[in-house]
């Protein structure tokens, strides 16, 4: 029991600390700077469009 | 979509001329179009497989431009240097975009760029309009990509932010880490609190219980410390300057639970209350945030006021045209507009131009204007090229002076905004008192309650949505203002205005247009030749700016002129001089000597030689103003310097009963003066010309401007748009303003005068009273964003 507790809090800890770190990697990169256009993004690139395969092709 | 083909244009909306074919087929059905721009746009956009744009949008695209112009300038190294950054083999600019209406022309714009050949990566902000395009520069230049943009008729330039927008991106970024710390050490001391809570029920030992604790602890540091620092730094600000403000009692609470729980800890005795601290800094910085957006938004409507005068201008340099850079821009040089630009300076015409002035009028009907008409900087070209000489630079223009006026008008503190301020501090130095007898009294009751009891009345009954209550009424009042074509220099206008007994207006200028007509000439002294007297009246008026002056000299345009000095005496006529003999042009009384004539005369040694009949014009919707304010049981006087006959015919027209005629500047100062010992609240409309003691005396001013020279730097309010039925509006507006306040301050008041009593019984938990405390900040700002959807009753904008 005191075993187990002294290994897991220390792997909390660090777990915590690690996602910490991403988040605030996700905000300065600007991955929360515009909401807005995030929402409505998901619902433009759903369907495939001749320009979608235009890009694939020239990639 | 049926609706667009009837309303408009189908691609922008705006209506489609009435001899205008531009007709084309778009995804099987005929469409219509205002231009031949709007035309190939629609057919490009479906063409390229984009036709979706017309489902997906919900406001109709800006009209497109005709012209691409040379758009090469921006490869230029030198000027890249500004807003592009380079990436190795790769470069990213930042841009502006303008014409985005809704998201779907975020999709658009990304699909188009993305189509192009050398982008590697594109991101388009669908509420700064910011362009965020990687590309590389050994497959295309930035021009092309430009060009691509304008095909679809979105206009490009270099992105440039005040630092205030700047402070505002990178204050976001931090409060949103503030947020997500205290959102992670929140949910860990949670966890952490549930196992010390199954161990109260199954038995726990002290050692495990106080490692725990020191887990706990752990991070809780980091949130207090990281999270919570702006409540302490804004707490030790205040005290500093000996005040209290909301963040006393926050960083009070946060401060001092933090350090009893530790000293907890650390003796391994007492109580711990870590999971309130954190609870209370992560609820208090979410509320913190939306206030702050809502705001940045405000600032953002404002801001892109600013972002109207474009970076380049078309100027005549050594006979060539050129690109220059608008800010290099000097008086005489010649521009030339084309379709859909905007206009770099202010300068007149040199020839006639349909101009889009919403920025200033807050309406989109196109203005047509003539040779020699004023146009401004900011303003849009909506017709066909023309070319204007500069008479202000950018810099000088009416929309930087208006934007000045605007500032200052912000930073302008209203009296009673003061006031609340001060009622606040008062309000947390109760709180903070209460808190201590709360503590006091259930020490005796409870001690191990007592604690947490004293933080929640600490945090609940905080006054920050009471401090809150009325700024944000008047920053979202201000907005609405400005984009119905009022601007508002001193935001305290809109109290006053809705308890205005009466109003005062001036006549030549404010209820008439300011311009005369001639309407008779009688040439009473018969023996003189006509010729000779016109050309001595065209001359006489040559030079002076009097709106009768300015008539007269319309009027005898064709007349030769006489080689002579004329000096004007203010408010009286002009005089000349001639071969010994005396002339003088003016009113009666000064041109005649004698008392008992009216009109205006032309005299040659005080005896009589011609009189002029001029006449001026009530403004369109002077009428429907009056009869609004007569309706609104608001008194009505006119106070003139004209004369009286004239004063009377405009107060007849109006059904006015007081029109008083004569009237010098300090005439008017002094009636008004005098209504205002009789206890009355009176509002002065003038034009700001020469009236400035009088506008200064009434306890609000209005400002309307007619139409040549915009005047901003005088008044509380100014009408921009010359409508003087705009005042209408502004009377709701204020009014509206006023109730939305009181309600702010009512459930402000009510909200922490109720939690009281319940959080000092022990009713409200810590958290709770974060909660409660932020949402009422929150209520009180949604609330006074309903003013945004003020719409005019004048039936302008």
């Amino acid at each position: 029991m005191e075993l187990s507790l002294t290994i897991l809090i220390p792997v909390a800890l660090v777990l915590v600390g690690l996602a910490v770190k991403i988040f605030f990697w996700a905000v300065n990169n600007g991955q929360y700077d515009d909401l807005d256009a995030e929402a409505s993004r998901i619902l433009f690139d759903d369907d495939v469009t001749p320009a979608d395969e235009q890009v694939k092709d020239t990639k | 979509m049926g609706e667009h083909q009837s309303i408009g244009c189908f691609h922008c909306g705006l209506p489609v001329p009435k001899h205008a074919h531009f007709e084309r087929e778009i995804d099987d059905q005929l469409r219509q179009f205002c231009c031949s721009g709007c035309e190939n746009v629609a057919a490009l956009i479906s063409g390229q497989g984009l036709g979706e744009f017309y489902q997906r949008r919900t406001a109709n695209a800006d009209r497109a431009i005709d012209s691409i112009e040379n758009l090469s300038y921006f490869d230029n190294a030198d000027l890249q240097t500004e807003f592009v950054s380079d990436l190795g083999d790769r470069k990213r600019a930042e841009l502006l975009v303008q014409g985005i209406t809704c998201t779907a022309c975020v999709w658009l714009i990304e699909k188009v760029l993305r189509d192009q050949q050398g982008v590697v990566e594109v991101s388009v902000h669908s509420v700064t309009h910011r362009l965020l395009l990687t590309y590389k520069e050994s497959e295309t230049s930035l021009s092309s990509l430009m060009a691509a943009l304008y095909q679809f008729g979105y206009r490009v330039q270099p992105w440039r932010v005040s630092s205030l927008q700047k402070n505002f991106e990178r204050d976001k970024r931090k409060s949103l880490k503030r947020i997500g710390l205290a959102g992670f050490g929140m949910m860990q001391v949670g966890m952490v609190a549930i196992a010390l809570y199954a161990g109260g029920f199954q038995g726990i030992d002290d050692a495990t219980r106080n490692m725990l604790n020191w887990v706990k602890a752990l991070m809780a540091t980091p949130v207090v410390f990281y999270s919570a620092l702006p409540f302490f730094v804004s707490a030790l600000r205040a005290l500093k300057a000996k005040h209290l403000n909301m963040d006393v009692p926050v960083a009070l609470a946060i401060g001092g639970a933090y350090i009893a729980s530790v000293v907890a800890t650390l003796t391994a005795s007492g109580e711990v209350y870590f999971d309130a601290v954190m609870m209370f800094t992560f609820f208090l910085l979410i509320g913190r945030h939306y206030e702050h957006q809502s705001r940045h938004r405000n600032l953002m409507d404002d801001w892109r006021y600013r972002a109207a005068i474009p970076d380049l201008a078309l100027v005549k340099r050594d006979a060539e045209w050129a690109q220059v850079p608008s800010s290099r821009l000097i008086e005489g040089d010649h521009v030339r507009v084309v379709m859909g630009d905007q206009i770099a300076a202010d300068g007149v015409l040199l020839q006639d131009a349909t101009i889009d002035e919403s920025i200033f009028s807050g309406e989109s009907e196109p203005i047509l204007k003539r040779k020699g008409d004023q146009v401004f900087a900011g303003t849009n070209n909506l017709g066909d090229l023309f070319e204007f000489v500069v008479t202000h630079r950018t810099n000088q223009s009416q929309l930087s002076k208006t934007n000045d006026a605007a500032d200052l008008a912000h930073q302008h503190k209203p009296k009673w905004v003061t006031i609340a301020d001060k009622v606040a501090a008062y309000f947390v130095a109760a709180v903070i008192l209460i808190s201590v007898a709360t503590f006091a009294i259930w020490f005796q009751i409870d001690s191990s309650r007592a604690f947490w009891v004293a933080l929640s009345v600490l945090v609940a009954t905080c006054p920050c949505a009471l401090s809150l209550a009325t700024p944000t009424v008047l920053a979202a009042a201000v907005q609405t203002a400005r984009r119905h074509g009022l601007l508002v220099r001193n935001s305290q206008a809109f109290s006053l205005l809705s308890q205005i007994d009466e109003i005062v207006f001036d006549k030549t200028g404010t209820l008439t247009d300011g311009q005369f007509s001639v309407t008779n000439v009688e040439y009473v002294d018969e023996s003189i030749d006509p010729s000779f007297a016109s050309a001595l009246i065209n001359t006489l008026e040559q030079h002076s700016r009097h709106p009768i002056a300015i008539a007269l000299r319309a009027y005898f345009c064709d007349s030769e002129l006489l080689n002579c000095d004329v000096t004007e005496q203010v408010g009286c006529g002009v005089e000349a001089t001639i071969d010994g003999d005396v002339y003088r042009l003016g009113r009666a009384d000064w041109a005649l000597n004698t008392k008992g004539k009216q009109g205006i005369w032309l005299s040659c040694n005080g005896r009589e030689m011609v009189q002029l009949f001029v006449e001026d014009r009530l403004r369109d919707d002077a009428q429907a103003l009056l009869k609004s304010l007569a309706d609104k049981k608001i008194k009505v006087t006119i106070l003139s310097g004209d004369l009286q006959d004239r004063v009377d015919q405009i107060a007849k027209q109006l059904d006015v009963g007081k029109a008083y005629g004569d009237q010098r500047p300090g005439d008017k100062r002094e009636y008004i003066a005098q209504r205002q010992q009789q206890g009355a609240k009176v509002a002065m409309v003038g034009d700001g010309l020469n009236d400035i003691e009088v506008l200064a005396q009434a306890d609000t001013s209005v400002v309307v401007g007619d139409g040549v020279d915009l005047v901003v730097d005088r008044g509380d309010v100014v009408v921009l748009n010359h409508r003087l039925s705009q005042l209408i509006d502004l009377l709701s507006l204020g009014r509206q303003t006023r109730r939305l306040e009181r309600q702010n301050i009512a459930w402000a008041l009510s909200y922490n005068l109720s939690i009281l009593p319940a959080a000092a019984a022990g009713l409200v938990a810590p958290w709770a009273a974060a909660i409660g405390m932020s949402l009422s900040s929150v209520l009180v700002v949604a609330n006074a964003l309903r003013i945004k959807r003020f719409k005019g009753e004048s039936g302008g904008a």
